[in-house]
């Protein structure tokens, strides 16, 4: 897959969301998207870092900085 | 039929417990002369399939609570129910058979137009969620909390930039009228899955979504924290090692 499917995918994402989604929230389209990318990046950190700590994971599972790189 | 071997769980080589034995209650439950593991097996549980049901075998208690909770917020098409079986001398749960996880499909198997499947049911399925949002107190990770792990993060290699950033957006939100920039407090608190990836999405030969699995260690979390999982469904991780590839 290359990266023009894979923004087609994302945006495809998005349209669906904002036809489903409280009216509120749509009402703050922009914000809500700008705040997801916020929660997004911490969540890819907690998933991956976990609550063991950044010594711990790179001691044990530095491979995945790979995977959070490419999600920051 | 394919006769290919099945890798044993990690749960069954932890708890002593025989394959057999879990076959023989499996095919009681689910009045099936032939009961078949799952390609894919959890760390904490052996799952067999038989006939219309999937039986699970665990060494702890599945969190019926917030299993319950999914299932009134998305309804059944997206969450199974599950019913509790025993507990002695392990735990057993059902649940109807809903087909394969996403990863068993064959990602050769999986196109374009099954992604694109896959994908409108996510963004259904986090709207949904949305409609059920809760309180910002009733967080299941306190502000602090994010803090704190966050300066933790600030000494992880070559993303120092990217975690200070979503430091700095973290804190309240100013209602300025040019102030676009979105903080952690504009989101809605939503249950968010714990591990939304391919092996807790089950999904038709489309694509579309029959099933997520695995509620255990659900949190209520500003919306959005877990769309990572929306990544492997973009082929994400091809995409890094294509990437690399190409230097």
């Amino acid at each position: 897959m290359n990266r023009k499917d894979r923004v087609e995918l994302e945006k495809v994402f998005w349209e669906k969301f904002w036809e489903n989604a409280p009216p509120e929230m749509s009402k703050k389209q922009q914000r809500i998207e700008a705040a997801v990318k916020i929660s997004k990046g911490i969540g890819v950190l907690w998933n991956n870092v976990g609550d063991e700590g950044v010594e711990r994971f790179l001691e044990n599972y530095s491979n995945f900085m790979i995977i959070i790189k490419g999600q920051l | 039929m394919s006769t290919s071997p099945r890798p044993v769980s990690r749960f069954l080589s932890k708890s002593g417990i025989s394959k057999e034995e879990c076959d023989v209650i499996a095919k009681s439950l689910s009045s099936s002369v032939d009961v078949i593991p799952t390609a894919i097996q959890g760390a904490n549980s052996h799952t067999v399939g038989g006939g219309e049901l999937v039986v699970q075998f665990r060494s702890a208690k599945v969190d019926l609570r917030v299993h319950n909770k999914a299932m009134e917020i998305h309804g059944s098409a997206y969450v199974p129910p599950i019913t509790y079986v025993q507990s002695d001398p392990f735990y057993v749960y059902t649940s109807p058979y809903r087909g394969k996880s996403h990863s068993e499909h064959g990602i050769s198997n999986i196109t374009l137009s099954i992604r694109r499947n896959t994908i409108i049911d996510l963004a259904t399925f986090f709207a949904q969620g949305c409609h059920h949002s809760v309180g910002h107190d009733q967080m299941d990770l306190k502000l602090d909390i994010i803090e704190a792990f966050l300066q933790d993060c600030l000494n992880l290699p070559d993303v120092k930039r990217q975690v200070q950033n979503l430091l700095d957006n973290l804190g309240i939100s100013q209602s300025h009228k040019f102030n676009d920039v979105g903080k952690l407090d504009d989101l809605p608190v939503v249950l968010v899955h714990g591990d939304l990836g391919q092996l807790n999405i089950l999904t038709s030969d489309e694509g579309h979504i029959t099933g997520i699995l695995d509620w255990n260690g659900s949190q209520y979390l500003p919306f959005g924290w877990n769309l990572y999982g929306l990544e492997e469904f973009r082929d994400l991780a091809r995409w890094l090692g294509e990437s690399q590839g190409q230097g």
